[in-house]
């Protein structure tokens, strides 16, 4: 969302005088408008496939991170977007990641000792992981057309679950 | 034995190591994500630096002069060698670079590359919880394309 504040930013009526800077000022005012939109038409889904598309363009040259990365596949990317769009609505959204061999990272973490990892790349089986305080591990799972599995989201709504039963405490 | 750097070979279990944040997408305000800690796939290892988050300065040297030639640092991820170990993995001291080392002994599968990975998550995610908060700082890289 780092464009999309610089936008905003930019798009404040100002008391610009010189023919491009109202010029800037109308175009980021046009993509306020439409984030604002996109957000308003699609919830907070459209905002992270917008963070996505932003690592997406981070990280799509080799050697990325400076520790010899290979960069993001793009059908990681669309994957992961079409993951994203699919989620029920009662499944937290996670946090997006993009890992060194290319993948996707969908990340839930709710709090500091619980994470649930999953790994969106090539394939149509996805790596996922947990640790859950002293509870942890791992496994493959296959996409469920097109879906998390239900493996997955039974987990994720697990892990939900139990920060809700634990904010509520 | 003692390395150039002047520090020993073995990198004891008390020890800081530094693995420098590349990618916003790779820490939040409140954690570190796996992300940060998986191995390059080019040579299944995890580069870190023999440091802590003290003097910061020093810190931050060391990440320009190493990583950050040509893309801005967002911070550091910093864990107690102890707490590799305790994932079942190695940390071993590699310079050149001075203070450079690497987390070792990720498997990986070549029968099953997808089963490989869940268990370099759930590795990665369990250093990643022993970070705890980012070390927040920024330094901008020193040359352009």
């Amino acid at each position: 969302m780092a464009g999309y504040t610089v936008a905003t930013a930019l798009a404040r009526p100002r008391s610009a005088v010189s023919a491009e800077a109202e010029a800037v000022r109308f175009n980021a005012a046009v993509v306020v408008e439409q984030v604002q939109r996109s957000v308003a038409l699609f919830g907070p889904q459209a905002v992270l496939i917008s963070r996505l598309l932003e690592l997406g363009e981070e990280c799509r040259k080799p050697n990325w991170d400076g520790y010899g990365a290979e960069p993001v596949q793009p059908r990681a990317l669309r994957c992961a977007e079409d993951l994203i769009a699919s989620l029920p609505e009662d499944v937290p959204l996670p946090e997006c990641a993009i890992e060194p061999d290319g993948c996707v990272s969908l990340d839930w973490m709710p709090g500091p000792n619980r994470t649930l990892t999953v790994s969106v790349g090539g394939s149509d089986r996805l790596a996922y992981a947990w640790v859950d305080g002293t509870d942890r591990g791992h496994a493959v799972a296959k996409l469920s057309d097109g879906q998390l599995p239900p493996r997955i989201l039974a987990e994720i709504r697990r892990f939900s679950r139990h920060d809700a039963f634990l904010r509520a405490a | 034995m003692m390395l150039s750097s002047g520090l020993p070979e073995h990198v004891a279990d008390e020890e800081d190591v530094a693995r420098f944040l590349t990618s916003s997408g790779h820490y939040n305000s409140t954690a570190v994500k796996p992300a940060a800690f998986m191995p390059n796939p080019r040579n299944g290892e995890t580069s870190v630096f023999r440091h802590g988050s003290e003097p910061l300065e020093e810190l931050k040297a060391i990440a320009q002069a190493e990583v950050g030639a040509e893309r801005r640092i967002h911070g550091a991820a910093i864990v107690k060698a102890e707490a590799v170990r305790e994932a079942r993995l190695e940390v071993r001291s590699k310079e050149p670079p001075p203070r450079h080392a690497d987390i070792i002994g990720w498997k990986w599968s070549i029968e099953d590359p997808e089963f490989g990975k869940a268990e370099q998550k759930e590795l990665a995610a369990l250093i990643a919880q022993n970070a705890g908060l980012p070390l927040r700082f920024s330094v901008e890289p020193s040359a352009t394309n």
